[in-house]
């Protein structure tokens, strides 16, 4: 899993380094401060290994992002630079990740990977960089042959496009040969790549986006039978009478549907936090090894819905395995995650995000015993600003 | 200005520190409401100016120390411009100088090293200690009057002081409670109205120390 993460030029961020990452991570602060970027960063990073957003929002990541917070159309031609600090393209973005095993970085620190991922304007995919230090010399030249004078320090990688770029000089080696130099670069690249190309994303924007949450969703959810979980939740935590998901036709479409003890409604009809609830636990159900990013899932949510969904969300991710990040206003939603994560047994940290005017964020770590204790003391976790 | 409160159901105050957006500077933790309620009656009756940036809370519970401590250590592990932290803390079965100990040691074993521990004012101590976002300045006052023949010392015994000084009862009539809030509650009578109606010289004098504490702000 991630564990540390560095960000620098993006969106409003001139810099930003969090360390402590536990299975599960909530970001708090005022509005403004980054916790949203924070999200989107990882998000960007992910796009060096696999370009397109799972739920086809846009035509891949980065033009999602671009697009995401309002939609205007944008395209990568006509809006990238909104991506940089500043709309200042010179330098490029770059988002560093810490990753690896809790456990092994106890047993050595060699074990966690340092992985830089390198956004510049004249590249439509993000570049992983490596430390020219990574490679062994034969490899290394059999790529690109003998360097005159002194060779650069970072290698650029453009993993989706089979690209090796050094100072100007690029080559082509194909997927093999790269996947070959990664996992020497990195000894844990199979995880790392996994954990990259699964990641998945969920904001509001994607409850009225139904159908593409069940077409990226759906099949692997029914194969792996995680609709009967939904159909659990839904039930249990938003008190809809349901039985069952399945498909109904309307008009030339079909359409998910809840079944209910006399009627049938489409998905689309239900209420906003029922269906909100519902696409984190249909990710969390199918996920694997990854991580998921969820921006503010405490929007239009009831108590009762909220708990039942964090319960099933929670243990979905200790079973498959899943690091969640998530943004979030509400006290109510981390004293539940707080309750729920101890109660699973997992890691969870709370990190209060600050930006100074400069676009520097500042991060304070929220031990659940320090959260119980500040409580006490009536500082709301979400003003640590005044303190 | 008041202290700024901190509590559960401080709605009407949060609101207001939001709209200041203030950054506190000094943060006084003492045990209870009633603790709060004397710290308040205090500066009105004496005039005291209190800076805005003061909050006051209470944090107090079965084992006194131990909560004082994770509280202290939750500030120090989160604060960023928080540069005091003023303990209120009943001297109870102890000694003012063993109470000081033993609270050190609770802080010790939560590390929070403290350095530079000094006696500044009858029972007020002075001390610092680094913080991950850098120092923080302690100001401790252990609360009681020793001179009282309780069992167990705590902040009321000024009141109990103040009720003596007014000529209002004497020290034989102590007898038989083994500590002041008893006392005050089998007279009926509350340490924040005492303080309001007592003349001001008296008051003064009763509660020098923590007049002193919180003049140190």
């Amino acid at each position: 899993m991630i564990t540390g993460l560095k960000i620098s030029r993006f969106r409003g961020i001139t810099e930003c380094e969090i360390a402590g990452f536990k299975n599960i991570n909530i970001l708090v602060g005022r509005n403004n401060q980054g916790k949203s970027s924070i999200l989107e960063a990882l998000y960007l990073a992910t796009a060096a290994f696999r370009g397109i957003d799972p739920f086809q929002r846009e035509e891949n990541k980065i033009v999602y992002l671009l697009n995401r917070r309002s939609n205007r159309q944008l395209r990568w031609e006509t809006g990238r630079q909104i991506l940089w600090r500043g709309y200042d393209t010179d330098q490029p973005i770059e988002i560093e990740i810490q990753y690896g095993e809790r456990k092994d970085l106890q047993a050595s620190r060699e074990r966690a990977a340092n992985l830089k991922i390198e956004f510049v304007e004249s590249h439509r995919n993000p570049f992983i960089s490596i430390p020219r230090t990574s490679f062994a010399e034969h490899d290394f030249e059999a790529y690109f042959g003998q360097m005159r004078g002194r060779p650069p320090d970072f290698v650029r990688l453009a993993f989706n496009d089979s690209i090796l770029y050094l100072k100007d000089h690029a080559t082509s080696p194909g997927k093999d040969a790269i996947h070959q130099l990664l996992e020497e670069a990195f000894p844990n690249f199979p995880q790392i790549d996994a954990y990259m190309k699964g990641m998945m994303f969920i904001d509001a924007n994607l409850m009225h986006n139904m159908e593409k949450v069940e077409k990226a969703l759906w099949p692997s959810l029914l194969r792996e039978r995680g609709d009967k979980l939904v159909t659990d939740v839904l039930r249990d935590g938003y008190q809809v009478g349901i039985e069952d998901l399945t498909y109904m036709p309307m008009g030339n479409v079909y359409q998910l549907a809840a079944k209910l003890s006399k009627t049938t409604v489409r998905v689309d009809d239900l209420g906003d936090g029922a269906r909100y609830s519902m696409i984190w636990i249909m990710v969390a159900a199918i996920a694997r090894n990854t991580a998921i990013l969820i921006e503010e899932p405490e929007s239009h949510q009831h108590p009762g819905g909220l708990v039942k969904s964090l319960e099933a969300l929670l243990d979905l991710a200790k079973r498959n395995n899943v690091q969640i990040f998530a943004t979030t206003h509400s006290l109510e939603f981390i004293k539940f995650v707080e309750k729920i994560a101890e109660e699973r047994k997992l890691g969870m940290s709370t990190f209060f995000i600050e930006m100074d005017e400069k676009g520097r964020i500042e991060s304070r770590t929220i031990t659940s015993e320090d959260s119980q204790y500040l409580t006490k003391m009536g500082l709301d976790i979400r003003f640590l600003d005044v303190v | 200005m008041p202290f700024i409160h901190f509590g559960p159901e401080e709605t009407q105050t949060l609101i207001q520190r939001v709209r200041a957006h203030c950054r506190l500077r000094a943060m006084i933790l003492c045990e209870g409401d009633e603790d709060e309620r004397d710290l308040n009656a205090l500066t009105r009756k004496l005039g005291i100016l209190i800076p805005n940036a003061i909050g006051l809370t209470s944090c107090g519970g079965v084992d006194q120390l131990q909560e004082y401590t994770h509280c202290v250590a939750a500030l120090a592990n989160v604060s960023r411009t928080l540069r005091t932290i003023v303990l209120v803390i009943d001297a109870d079965t102890s000694t003012v100088e063993q109470r000081i100990q033993s609270l050190i040691q609770s802080l010790e074993s939560h590390n929070i090293h403290v350095e530079n521990l000094e006696l500044v004012s009858g029972s007020i101590y002075k001390a610092s200690a680094r913080s991950l976002f850098g120092n923080l300045n302690f100001l401790v006052k252990i609360a009681g009057e020793m001179s009282l023949p309780f069992e167990r010392h705590e902040r009321d015994d000024y009141a109990v002081r103040l009720l003596i000084l007014n000529g209002e009862i004497t020290v034989d009539k102590l007898t038989g409670s083994s500590k002041s809030s008893d006392f005050l509650n089998n007279c009926n009578k509350d340490s924040d109205k005492i303080i309001q109606d007592s003349p001001e010289g008296n008051v003064r004098q009763a509660y020098e120390n923590l007049v002193n504490l919180l003049q140190m702000l």
